[in-house]
Parts: structure tokens; C-alpha cells; sequence
């Protein structure tokens, strides 16, 4: 953002140091089209021509030179125009090993990066046998408590005296705050004291708008306020920034590839709504296709597809569990499961997040309670944890939760939103992870949203409970069907993970007897070809039209991918805890949170991160949707950034986190030097989890 | 029947007892005729399910590392502030930190009710609760309440030594002390003392802060007259 020609904070970090050029350079072509892969290529190829000639060394392998020779063309919108003026942010075009003749490119960089180095791969597995380690959450030392609670206790003084002062001489501007002319005032003031007095001072951190694919990288929409965030008036310039904050975790985020190419086919043939509810005309062939398509990635029977992530949670619940039933959640479960708990009209009782021992208590001491006042025993109990939670990154102790299943006999449910796709070796989930039979939970719930490059969610079981689902849900009868394009990318991204199996499979189905038997039960017609979970999915079970690129098709992409993400989360975790940051959760999960503690400390976070030669695009989270204290920033990783990415975001936590005085994880003698950091990526990947 | 015009709106008598003349012409109070009254806030099941949902992170931060030693650093850092006044005397000194304290931990934790944020996930749960009562749940006898009961507690006693036992200022002390040791007993959980109540409708409810009691804004002396709207100005 220029900082010149309009008026800034006061306390606007300066920025000399950040070049300002390269900001104005880019400006100029505020219509952006990203490059085509040939054009991309054959820029490419002759930057690698140009670094060989002046290196002078032997090349082991030849560029991927075939495709491009016939094709190009050098216009304005070529990577090679640009990078000679604009690309010092070093976002556009890759850095590290070049590709050798048998590595394609299949991906635009700028959505997802290309990385060819197999060293940055790493399996997400649980050791079998080897115990959970709890998490504990480290704690700052007490001066950093203090002069939270300082902060916060001045800002809450500080805005109750404006507040006051304000109403008395500065009426016309709270009056939605006070009543008036016999009207009530239209929002309460106590009500809305945090977001009026404390986070609109941060509001240049929210709600940022942005444009294109939210892939590796992200356009953003530059804005500055004139009045202290109470307006926000946009410019006409974008940045291009690296997007470590959207959940993005396999990297189907793209706008080319093909995925994309496979939902536009679908489009064609299905167009662009279902014009319906599930119930009354709105099912389609492709709806029970993507439905059975998900049961078979999860390991279950049978599953439901619903437009909505939250709505999934919201109006299934409620057809699970009614009055006189018993829900035990976690404490930090999302917003969906207590709203459809709430909803149910259900009983709630709460344990301290995936602490297993109080689990065990409460759970005595439920089941020997049973409902309050009449002490009769419970309709069900079910137990709802999440695979991985958004805020902590932690991970559910799934194991000691089945063990207690089989024990106290209560219904469990997963909400595998943020683990489906992202945790596991074939990138089942939770169930995958720790490897158990994902038929011995009772309920898996997920969303396409994270890790499918989708939307909405699906709940998946036995077929009976599923059939029962579907009508006792309420989004089967009143809200819309999931729209065939994202039906696509769903059936797309799904298939390119589990690998789809051209063979063809028996035709005929066996009786008992050994003996073939013609095929009379409508069961045999489906089941033709045997699916073992996990493992790859015929193509008998996909759309006939639907055609992959080999690379996806044969699985080795998706396979890359979930390793390329689990290597980027261990990296990212072990980085910052060797260089000295508190971060929470498990280092398997891709969400990364770093703790800052302050409030003020994160609007200058985002602020300095923003400002960067190369920019980084931020999420922090803080207080009342984290504990008090508990400020943080919560990167997440994706498949699609490359280690050199995730260099460049340690880099800059490490300058910043030394100027905000973030380090308070490790003591100084045992911290890592950044560069170190970077050289020993590998190595940091590989430390076995307990010894961590 | 007694017959009297009220000149203003006043509320309807409907007391059991028999009514003199004499009181009749006075305005009268209404139903209650005590100064204080002490109310009790219920809870119903509704309220339990919506409280019962969510973490309330507007007073789990007291059970958090370092909350309870914020206390003495705010004491200390007060009395420094308070010391730095030219002329002042530690007698003066300890009485005003030690009243400065408890009224802004009275205001805290025991004026201000519900929750400055979020109220749409609570559903309106705590709305009644002032910050005693939603520590820990509603429980009595936790580790926070004792702590947040016994600071109090040794202020007082080093005010009491650092003023000399002067009786005046002993006074002052211990009455301050009290007031702000009442709300934080077991017993009066959940109770609200009203002082001389204003109970228009004859039944108070307990309101937050920020509303003024329902009516408060309606016109008493006659005010502006409906308009009437009729055909003719549509002409």
C-alpha cells in the first residue's frame, strides 16, 4: 500500500525499508491474467538456458522442453515480461530444483507450487503401538500475562470513558446505541462493547476482501481507512500476496487443471443447479454417484451429501438425537455441532478439551445419574468430537476414545472436517491416521470445503441409518441439493486421491455354493467390482464422461500431494518450535497455530507481514474466539506451497517474532538459527513424534 | 370505595392491606413498601441447555495462569500512582487503594452482568449473571472464588495496620470491606438487592445495565397526540 498520498495511522510501522518500486510496478497491470502454462514454460525453459550458460556447468537432466517449442509466444502477460519488472516478490516463478524430462507441469505456479524435489515428502502415519503423547500447552512467562491483562484492562477503561463521554456530547453518532423518541435502541451497547470498542481497532486484519483462486497464492483487494477502521474505502490496486490462511490443504484450489476441466464437462452435461430439494426433485444420478463415491473414500457403508459444511452439522444433529438424549462434546467443538445440538434440544455436557480421564468421569457420572431430576436412564448417548480442531490443532485421542466406546457403550460421532483429506497416509482421516476400522465409529461427518477444493459436507454410516438420515434431516426437505459442478470437483478430487482402477471386474456374481448365478438381486448389479478400504476406486463407480489427466488419475498426484502436505505441516511446526515460538496443536496437523499473546502485537503482525517484499497474507485469532490470554496467528499449511515457501514464512516470523518478542518457547542455547532451520528441513521432518 | 383523581399516572394499589385516607392523597410507593428488597434470579431449563453449550470465555479467564496475580501487580501499581499524589500520607494512601480496589472489583465483577460479546452463540443465557456468578459455572467454594474473596480480605488488614487502627478511617474500611464482601458469599447467590425499588408494572424484573426498566421512555404528561391518518390526506 503507498504510503504517501493519503493519510495513515500515526503509528503506521514505518517502511522505509520494505522497496516501494516494486509495489508501484506492479500496479500498472491491475488486470492480472495469469500466464498459460505453455507461455509459462517457455519462459521457464529460457530462464533455465540463461542460469546454464552463465554457471557453465554440465546439466544431469534436460529441461521439459517438448511441449513448448511449437507453441510460443511472448506477449505482455508472459511470466518472462513480468518478471523482469515485478516479480521481486518471487511468488510468480519457482524457485529450487528444476523439473527433469519426466516431471510435467500440470499446475499454474502462482495456484499451485511446483516443487520436484522428493526429499520434501513425508507419510502422515501414526506409529502403531507407540502411546499418544497429550499435548501440553506451554506457557509464557509472567510478563507477558501481566501486560496482557494490562492491555486489555486499558482498552476495556478506555472504551467504557468513550462510550460515556460519547453518549453525552456525541449523541448523533450512538444513536442505534440509546433510546429514543419511545423507540428502544437498536443494538445494545454492552452487547456490542468487544466489537465496537476493541476489534474494530484491529479490523484491518478481518475481512479482507480478495479475488481468484485462494491457492498457493492470493490477490488482495488493497483498501485503507480514513476514520479508524469505521469505513473502508477500496483502491483500485492489488497485491499479490502468499497465502498461508486458506484452507487449502491438498491444493484443488485451481482454477486450471483437471479437476477444473472435469467440472466444466459436467456442467455441460448437467448444468448449473439442481433445481430442488434432495426430496422433492432435486436428486439426480450424479447426487447417489458422488454419494457412494464418499462412502467409499471413508470406509463406510453408505453417506449423505448436504450444499452446506454447516448445515450438515446443523440439521443432521437434530435428526440424531432429540429430548431425553444425552451429547457429550468437547469443549472446543465448532459452532455447527452446537448449534444442531442446541437445536436437537438435547442435554449438553461439556469435558475439558480431549482430556480423556475427565471424559471417563463425566461419563461415569452421567450413566449413573441418568437424566436430570428423574434420574431415568438416557435415550442414547453420543459422544461428539471433532478429527482436528481448527483453533488448536490438536488431534482427537481416537484410539483411548474406541476402547471407551467398546467399554461404557456410548454412540460416537467424528467430525472429521479439517482431518478429512489432510491426516492419514491415503488421506482418509482420523480413522487412516491411527489406522482402525472406520466401521467401528458410529457416525463420520466431514466437509468437501478444506481439503476437496469444494463445498458443503456429508455424514456417513451404516445404510440404515443413512436412509433414515435422508429423511429425517431437515436439509433433505427444506434446503437445496448440492450443485452438479461442485458434485464434480467433489467426484473429481476424491478419485484422484483414491486412484481409480481401470480394470474391468467381474461380471458375475457367486452364491453361496461357488456356483455363478445370474444376476437377479439388484445388489449384484452395483457391487460388481470389490472395494477394499483403502485402496482404489473402480471405474465402473465413476461418471462415464468423467476423464482425468494420468497423473490424477493413476493417483500418483494425490499421493504426492498428501505427502507433500504432511512434510510442509511437520516443517512448519518443528521451524517455528526450533526457533524459539510457542505453537500449539500436533505437528501432523496443517493448521499451525503461533501463539502472540498480546492484542496489540497482532495487528502489527499482520501489518509487518503484509508489508514484506515478498507479502504473506495472515490469519490471527484472539479473544472471545480463544481464551483470554491466548492470542494467536493460525497459518495453514496446503500441498501447494513449496519448502521454499515455507522458508520464506519462517524467515518471517523469525524477523518479526524477534522485533515483537514472540520467542518465549525454547531458551535461547537451545533455539535454532533460521538458516539452520532451513538447511536441516529434512532432518526436522524425520524426528519421530515422542521424541519431539 | 375511597375515590380519588390522581393527577399523574401512578401505579394501580392493589395492596391486601386496608388503606387510610391519609395515604391515598400521597403518592404511594406500589406494592413494595421496604427500602431494600432481595430478588432472586431463576435459572430455567432453557437458560441451562443454552449455558451449557458454549465455553464462556468471559470468566474462565479467572482459573488461567497469572489472573490472580494480576491482583497484587494492579494493588502495586496502584499504590504507586496513588503514593506519587505530593502530599499524600500512607494512612490516606492505604485507605484509598484499598477503597479504589473494591470498588472497581465490585463494579467488575458484581454490577456489570452478561456478556460483552458473542450474545447471539449464548442464546441471552448469562444476561442476568453478573461475572461472580458465572466463574466456574455457577459453583461454589472454588479455588477462584476464594482467592478473589480473600484478596479483599488481607487489604483490609494491611489498611488497618497502615492507618494505625485510627477508629474514622477503621470505620470507612470495614464498612467498604463488608459491601463488597456481601455479594461474594454463597448465600447470596443469584440474589439481587434493590434499593427502593421502582416497580411501575408491580413485578421487577431484573434488567441489565444498559436498558432502562420498560416504560421509562414513554410520555407521562400527556405528550404528543396520535396522529390520525385518514383517506383524506392521500387525496
Amino acid at each position: 500500500m503507498p504510503a504517501s498520498s493519503y493519510p495513515t495511522s500515526p503509528m503506521a510501522l514505518n517502511r522505509g525499508s520494505s522497496p516501494t518500486s516494486s509495489i508501484f510496478k506492479k500496479q500498472k497491470n491491475s488486470s492480472f491474467s495469469p500466464p498459460t502454462a505453455a507461455s509459462y514454460l517457455s519462459a521457464l525453459s529460457q530462464a533455465d538456458a540463461r542460469a546454464r550458460n552463465a554457471q557453465r556447468g554440465t546439466p544431469t537432466s534436460t529441461p521439459a522442453l517438448s511441449i513448448s517449442s511449437s507453441l510460443t509466444f511472448s506477449t505482455e502477460d508472459t511470466v518472462l515480461a513480468e518478471e523482469d519488472t515485478a516479480d521481486s516478490d518471487g511468488l510468480a516463478v519457482p524457485v529450487g530444483k528444476p523439473p527433469n524430462s519426466e516431471q510435467l507441469y500440470t499446475t499454474v505456479h502462482t495456484e499451485f507450487g511446483h516443487c520436484y524435489n522428493e526429499e520434501y515428502r513425508n507419510i502422515s502415519q501414526h506409529p502403531l503401538g507407540a502411546p499418544i503423547v497429550r499435548h501440553v500447552d506451554q506457557e509464557p512467562p509472567y510478563y507477558i500475562l501481566f501486560s496482557t491483562y494490562i492491555s486489555y484492562l486499558i482498552l476495556i477503561v478506555l472504551g467504557h470513558m468513550r462510550d460515556f463521554l460519547g453518549k453525552r456530547f456525541h449523541s448523533y453518532s450512538y444513536r442505534h446505541l440509546m433510546p429514543h423518541d419511545g423507540y428502544a435502541p437498536l443494538n445494545s451497547d454492552f452487547d456490542s462493547f468487544y466489537t465496537r470498542r476493541l476489534k474494530q481497532r484491529m479490523d484491518e486484519c478481518f475481512l479482507q476482501p480478495v479475488t481468484g483462486v485462494a491457492g498457493r497464492t492470493i490477490s488482495l483487494l488493497d483498501r485503507y481507512t480514513p476514520d479508524y477502521n469505521h469505513t473502508q474505502i477500496m483502491l483500485d490496486t492489488r497485491t499479490r500476496a502468499l497465502n498461508i490462511s486458506s484452507y487449502n490443504y491438498l491444493g484443488f484450489a485451481q482454477a486450471r487443471g483437471g479437476c477444473a476441466d472435469a467440472v466444466e464437462e459436467g456442467m455441460k452435461r448437467y448444468g448449473v443447479t439442481s433445481c430442488g430439494s434432495r426430496l422433492e426433485g432435486g436428486s439426480s444420478d450424479l447426487h447417489i454417484l458422488a454419494e457412494s463415491v464418499v462412502a467409499k473414500f471413508v470406509g463406510m457403508e453408505a453417506a449423505v451429501i448436504s450444499s452446506m459444511g454447516f448445515a450438515t452439522n446443523s440439521t443432521f444433529i437434530p435428526a440424531l438425537v432429540s429430548k431425553g438424549c444425552l451429547i457429550i462434546s468437547d469443549e472446543l467443538n465448532h459452532a455447527s455441532i452446537r448449534f444442531g445440538v442446541r437445536n436437537s434440544g438435547a442435554h449438553v455436557r461439556m469435558f475439558k478439551h480431549n482430556d480423556m480421564k475427565a471424559l471417563e468421569s463425566l461419563l461415569r457420572e452421567v450413566i449413573s445419574q441418568g437424566q436430570p431430576k428423574t434420574h431415568r436412564p438416557w435415550k442414547k448417548i453420543l459422544l461428539i468430537v471433532e478429527g482436528m480442531y481448527s483453533m488448536e490443532g490438536t488431534m482427537v485421542d481416537l484410539p483411548t476414545v474406541l476402547t471407551l466406546k467398546e467399554k461404557y457403550k456410548f454412540y460416537l460421532f467424528v467430525d472429521e472436517a479439517h482431518s478429512i483429506g489432510a491426516i492419514g497416509p491415503h488421506g482418509r482421516g482420523v480413522c487412516d491416521y491411527f489406522s482402525v476400522d472406520p466401521r467401528k465409529v458410529d457416525v463420520l461427518m466431514g466437509t468437501f470445503t478444506k481439503s476437496f477444493g469444494a463445498s458443503g459436507g456429508y455424514i456417513s454410516g451404516n445404510t440404515a441409518l443413512i436412509d433414515r438420515l435422508r429423511i429425517r434431516g431437515y436439509s433433505g426437505a427444506y434446503s437445496e441439493a448440492i450443485t452438479p459442478p461442485v458434485l464434480t470437483q467433489i467426484i473429481a478430487s476424491m478419485a484422484s486421491i483414491m486412484s481409480i482402477d481401470a480394470s474391468v471386474g467381474l461380471a458375475v456374481s457367486v452364491n453361496k455354493l461357488g456356483l455363478p448365478t445370474s444376476s437377479s438381486s439388484s445388489s449384484t448389479i452395483h457391487q460388481v467390482t470389490e472395494y477394499h478400504h483403502p485402496g482404489p476406486i473402480s471405474q465402473r463407480t465413476l461418471p462415464h464422461w468423467l476423464s482425468l489427466p494420468p497423473p490424477l488419475a493413476s493417483g500418483a498426484e494425490g499421493l504426492m500431494r498428501l505427502r507433500r502436505l504432511s512434510f510442509n505441516s511437520y516443517y512448519l511446526h518443528r521451524g517455528l518450535d526450533k526457533l524459539g515460538f510457542i505453537t500449539y496443536g500436533h505437528p501432523s496437523s496443517p493448521i499451525v497455530p503461533l501463539l502472540i499473546f498480546n492484542p496489540a502485537k497482532m495487528i502489527m503482525f499482520h501489518r509487518m507481514m503484509k508489508d514484506r517484499k515478498t507479502p504473506i497474507v495472515i490469519v490471527v485469532v484472539a479473544y472471545p474466539a480463544t481464551p483470554l490470554v491466548t492470542s494467536r496467528v493460525r497459518f495453514c499449511v496446503s500441498a501447494s506451497h513449496t519448502k521454499e515457501d515455507i522458508d520464506s514464512v519462517l524467515r518471517a516470523c523469525d524477523e518479526i517474532g524477534d522485533v515483537l518478542d514472540l520467542k518465549h518457547g525454547l531458551s535461547k542455547g537451545e533455539r535454532w538459527s533460521v538458516n539452520e532451520v532451513c538447511e536441516r528441513a529434512v532432518e526436522l521432518v524425520h524426528i519421530p513424534d515422542n521424541e519431539h | 370505595m375511597q375515590s380519588h383523581r390522581p393527577t399523574a399516572i401512578q401505579p394501580l394499589d392493589i395492596t391486601p392491606q386496608p388503606r387510610s385516607s391519609l395515604s391515598t392523597s400521597m403518592n404511594s410507593r406500589g406494592r413494595s413498601s421496604s427500602l431494600l428488597k432481595v430478588e432472586h434470579v431463576g435459572s430455567s431449563t432453557v437458560e441451562d441447555l443454552d449455558q451449557n453449550t458454549y465455553v464462556n470465555n468471559n470468566a474462565n479467564w479467572v482459573d488461567a495462569k497469572g489472573a490472580w496475580l494480576i491482583h497484587v501487580v494492579l494493588i502495586c501499581v496502584g499504590k504507586i500512582i496513588i503514593d506519587a499524589i505530593p502530599g499524600m500520607e500512607p494512612q490516606v494512601s492505604w485507605t484509598l487503594v484499598n477503597l479504589v480496589y473494591l470498588a472497581l472489583s465490585y463494579l467488575m465483577f458484581h454490577w456489570v452482568t452478561g456478556i460483552p460479546f458473542q450474545s447471539d452463540m449464548h442464546g441471552g443465557a448469562y444476561d442476568d449473571l453478573t461475572l461472580w456468578e458465572q466463574i466456574d459455572d455457577g459453583a461454589q467454594y472454588t479455588p477462584a472464588k476464594k482467592w478473589l474473596f480473600s484478596v479483599p480480605c488481607v487489604l483490609f488488614l494491611a489498611s488497618t495496620h497502615y492507618t494505625n487502627y485510627n477508629p474514622w478511617l477503621f470505620g470507612v474500611n470495614l464498612c467498604a470491606l463488608i459491601f463488597a464482601l456481601l455479594p461474594k458469599l454463597p448465600q447470596l447467590h443469584r440474589q439481587r438487592v434493590r434499593f427502593l425499588a421502582d416497580d411501575r408494572s408491580g413485578a421487577s424484573t431484573p434488567v441489565t445495565l444498559s436498558f432502562p426498566p420498560s416504560g421509562a421512555s414513554t410520555p407521562v404528561n400527556g405528550g404528543t397526540p396520535p396522529v390520525i391518518i385518514t383517506e383524506s390526506h392521500f387525496r
